[in-house]
């Protein structure tokens, strides 16, 4: 628990990670009778399923080693003679440089690697770093170590990040939720299952060797996890290029764009907000979490042992239910209202451990449950918001900028605690929380007014997904047909096209010489979706404009 | 500084005269003392601060030439003290009086310290132990280090020490010391834990510093023993109460207190207050700190009552002490595993004496504000969200018909 702190950045790793957007899905069912070669098909359900499966396990390895200190804390302060803030080094290594790397391994992802090399690349460098830090460990030589884990941390984090993208890329518009939280569900089974097995099996592996040895041995092991993981990651790369393979030859016309670092910029207003609902809601789990021990301990004169258990139900409760919620989510849709409730609901169970001496159980539960839904629903918002090509860069920065905030959240709550106790802290969360409903509510009024993709059960999201291409032919005729806007020269249509790349900044343009030109509303609004909802539009801008196809 | 100090204890100062304080406090030293001849002032420590309400007064007097206490009298306001010192130095009854009736007088006496060997690390003393060593209170050599009212705030501290301990049997090293603030209007403490406090309470922290211990396990506790002008079955409630509020006091929810049976009814009575945590380090810090552990109040029997001999209690209510309520009551300091007293050498609590009913802690300014935005806000966009939809949908519906013709 002493760890707790710098768990944090990783934790909410966990929390949010988790997409990974294979992009076909849908061309992939619309094609997918043509081709059946075998039970499993890439574009069948049980490819989904095991592709499933293996990005649960990709992310398996990096959750199990993780905590591996925060496991052995005694034996690795006794073992190695190390100092509580030595020891505490272990994790900000770990965390600090994550504040800028995600976004730097998400951009890779998108910009040079691509999916699979990537995943397989931060895969192997969690191994590597693992390995290092056993070494480190095995040699007794504490600047190894660090050094180990700084460069897990490095492919652990943005490890997560891929595991987001394939999610997305697999799972948009079918399981997405549900696969959200299955990859949370079994982040928490890896650290809880680093929990259990490494101390028993330091103690058996001690009776052969002693000390530092002993503990390096055991984090030799630890990284076989790591080694299951970079195995899932070469796994998916095949699993992916063979659905790959199989979708481009039935969609020719698939344009390859490529994102920019100035992309960021054109990111649409409703990605931001997400992020920023991100920051504010995670700041006030994590860190609470981390000083929630304490906290139990003192107000409610809880047992240490139990004061531990309460402090565990969040991570508990979110490994159980999390696969529920996002069935449900999945059934449902309508994921800006869950997300509302759910910080609703956040909101009372911090309010209850602030105000109120009831059982702190109470409180907990309906933090925990507010925390897995928002896990299941913030994090495929961003895939809808956000085209494939551009996922990584999106996801990256989401995460990074909520390692951000954590980081900093973290050393401000433990100042807040020793200024203005434990109430002004919960009272501090209760702001960040407002906050955060705040924007939910920003998000939900700009979606309304806008697509209103993020908050559609599932059944209007397929209507609007019909309705949406089938506005595009009508939009592409209108624009071809001369008659309709007889005083739009050809060269104000290509005017804005010249620069294809920038499939955001065409639309932009395109929305406002429309409106300036005095489209109907309709028009208007079908632009206005096409731009938020960018992804699809991209396929859009193929058909009409094959020439910026490559 | 010592001889500004000297100048203090012997002379009366001005008070410093502040609209915005409940009280006007003046203090002096061995008041009135030079105007007994025979005597040698500088022998005494009688520490008077008179703290003048706007329609009462109270008297707070500090002696240490015997067992340290501290008397509060409730006056009216024209009310003055008046000392026979010969008689006060005999330790005659009806030595200090006040000019006018007193409506009420609780007195504080330090009566032991006590050292025992805690075996099994439970932080609990059992003084029916073999390894305890009682420490009187009066073995002590008590000194005024300093006497002085802090400009800013009004306050009037003064700090009295004592070096080492030595009786017949019994030789020790090291300090103890209490310092005693009286405050002229309401105000959280200057430092941790913040003790929230009126014009009618004063703050004592008491420190044992380096002191040397007997045993391998050595806590230390000390004795306090209470004397009122309430009738001798007047209850004397302890009670453990817990607060929301741990802003002024970070990671302590409890509040501890000692009640007179008037002040548990609402009337002027007497009280102690403290929050059950010591702090090991003279840097004062939540991470260097540990728990005070509380013990029954016990009732005194008139032959016990022999030891606030001398003490100012006893010289104030002597005549009548067997009518009134005598009490006592332990408070020892360290819990487990915190490695006790040999681990820092240094120990030191605060408690609040006052006359009336304990302050209670409310919400602060920033608290409300901070939960009124953070909570506020969102509300506000809830509802203005909701109005901006319906009006939207409203007038959207306008313009579909307006379309369709």
């Amino acid at each position: 628990m002493a760890v707790r702190e710098p768990l944090l950045a990783a934790e909410d790793t966990e929390g949010d990670e988790i997409s990974r957007i294979p992009s076909p899905v849908d061309d992939i069912e619309s094609n997918g009778g043509a081709q059946n070669n075998g039970c499993c098909h890439p574009n069948g359900g049980c490819s989904r399923l095991f592709a499933l499966v293996f990005m649960c396990v990709l992310g398996f390895g990096s959750y199990f080693c993780y905590d591996n200190p925060g496991a052995l804390q005694d034996d690795f302060i006794d073992d190695m003679g190390l100092s509580t803030s030595e020891f505490v080094q272990l994790y900000s290594w770990y965390s600090w440089p994550n504040v800028i790397l995600c976004f730097v391994g998400g951009f890779l992802i998108d910009r040079v690697f691509g999916i699979r090399f990537g995943t397989m690349l931060y895969a192997m460098l969690v191994c590597v770093g693992q390995l290092i830090f056993a070494s480190g460990a095995f040699n007794n030589s504490l600047w190894i170590m660090i050094a180990g884990r700084f460069i897990f941390g490095i492919g652990g984090e943005s490890l997560a990040v891929a595991q987001n993208n394939y999610a997305v890329l697999w799972f948009k518009g079918k399981e997405l939720n549900l696969v959200f939280g299955f990859q949370m569900s079994f982040a928490r089974v890896g650290s809880f299952v680093n929990f259990q097995v490494v101390e028993p099996l330091y103690h058996y592996v001690n009776k052969y060797y002693k000390g530092y040895e002993c503990l390096g041995i055991v984090l030799f092991i630890a990284s076989g996890t790591c080694l299951l993981s970079l195995i899932s990651s070469a796994i998916l790369a095949w699993m992916d290029k063979r659905a790959h393979h199989v979708n481009s030859a039935n969609n020719q016309q698939q344009a390859e764009e490529v994102v920019r670092l100035t992309d960021i910029k054109d990111f649409p207003k409703s990605f931001w907000m997400v992020t920023f609902v991100i920051v504010t809601y995670y700041v006030a789990i994590f860190p609470f979490v981390a000083l929630g021990k304490v906290f139990f301990e003192r107000k409610f004169d809880l047992e240490p042992s139990q004061a531990n258990f309460v402090n565990s139900i969040v991570y508990l409760i979110a490994g159980f239910l999390s696969p529920f919620i996002g069935l449900a989510l999945d059934k449902t849709g309508c994921n800006v209202m869950w997300a509302f409730f759910s910080i609703l609901g956040t909101i009372i169970g911090h309010s209850l451990l602030a105000f109120t001496f009831l059982n702190p159980y109470y409180g907990m539960v309906c933090m925990a449950v507010g925390y897995t839904t928002v896990s299941s629903t913030l994090w495929p918002i961003i895939g809808l918001i956000i085209p494939e090509y551009q996922l990584g860069t999106a996801y990256g920065i989401a995460q990074s900028v909520q390692n951000l905030g954590l980081a900093l959240i973290a050393m401000l709550a433990g100042l807040i605690v020793d200024m203005g106790g434990y109430l002004m802290l919960e009272c501090f969360f209760l702001f960040c929380l407002g906050l955060a409903l705040m924007m939910i509510i920003f998000i939900w009024i700009h979606d309304y007014m806008t697509s209103g993709i993020l908050n559609m059960t599932v059944k209007q999201r397929e209507i609007y997904e019909r309705n949406r291409l089938a506005a595009e032919i009508l939009e592409h005729e209108k624009l071809l047909a001369a008659g309709s806007m007889s005083d739009i020269t050809p060269h104000d249509l290509l005017q804005p096209h010249s620069d294809l790349l920038q499939p955001h900044s065409d639309l932009y343009i395109r929305n406002r010489f429309l409106s300036r030109i005095g489209a109907s509303v309709s028009t208007i609004k079908y632009f206005l979706r096409q731009k938020l909802f960018s992804s699809l539009s991209k396929r859009a801008m193929d058909l009409f404009f094959p020439c910026c196809a490559q | 500084m010592d001889s500004i100090i000297l100048t203090l204890l012997t002379t009366g100062l001005a008070p410093v005269v502040t609209a915005f304080f409940d009280r006007e406090l003046e203090f002096f030293s061995n008041p009135n003392c030079s105007s007994s001849p025979s005597l040698n002032c500088s022998d005494y420590s009688l520490l008077y601060v008179k703290a003048l309400g706007r329609n009462d007064s109270l008297h707070y007097l500090w002696n240490s030439d015997h067992k340290p206490s501290l008397l509060l009298l409730e006056s009216t306001k024209d009310s003055n003290l008046s000392i026979t010192w010969p008689d006060f130095v005999n330790g005659s009854a009806d030595s200090i009086r006040l000019t006018s009736p007193i409506s009420y007088a609780f007195g504080l006496v330090i009566n032991k310290i006590i050292e025992f060997n805690d075996i099994g690390d439970t932080g609990f003393m059992n003084e029916t132990s073999k390894e305890t060593l009682i420490l009187s209170a009066d073995n002590f050599k008590w000194r005024v280090k300093s006497f002085y009212q802090n400009p800013d705030s009004g306050t009037v501290n003064f700090e009295v020490t004592a070096n080492g301990y030595s009786s017949e049997d019994i030789v020790k090293n090291g300090t103890i010391s209490f310092l005693v603030s009286v405050f002229p209007s309401k105000d959280h403490g200057i430092d941790l834990p913040h003790l929230l406090h009126t014009a009618n309470s004063t703050q004592i922290d008491m420190t044992i510093d380096h002191f040397t211990t007997a045993y391998p396990n050595s806590r230390f506790a000390v004795e306090l023993a209470f004397v009122s002008s309430e009738t001798e079955n007047s209850d004397l409630e302890l009670k453990s109460k817990k607060s929301l509020d741990d802003e002024h006091s970070p990671g302590v929810f409890t509040v501890i207190e000692l009640q007179t049976e008037n002040s548990k009814k609402g009337n002027v009575g007497g009280y102690l207050q403290w929050r059950p945590l010591v702090y090991t380090f003279n840097d004062r810090d939540y991470a260097n700190s540990t728990d005070t552990v509380h013990y029954h109040v016990e009732n005194i029997t008139t032959e016990q009552e022999n030891f606030l001999n001398n003490s100012l209690p006893f010289v104030f209510f002597e005549k009548n002490i067997s009518q009134l309520a005598v009490r006592a009551m332990n408070v020892s300091f360290g819990f487990k595993l915190d490695g006790f007293y040999r681990k820092s050498g240094y120990l030191s609590w605060s408690f609040l004496v006052g006359i009336g009913e304990p302050p209670v802690e409310s919400f602060s300014m920033l608290v409300l504000l901070i939960i009124g935005i953070g909570l506020g806000l969102p509300t506000l966009v809830i509802i203005g969200g909701f109005f901006f939809v319906v009006f939207r949908r409203l007038s959207r519906n306008k313009d579909e018909l307006f379309f369709s013709q």
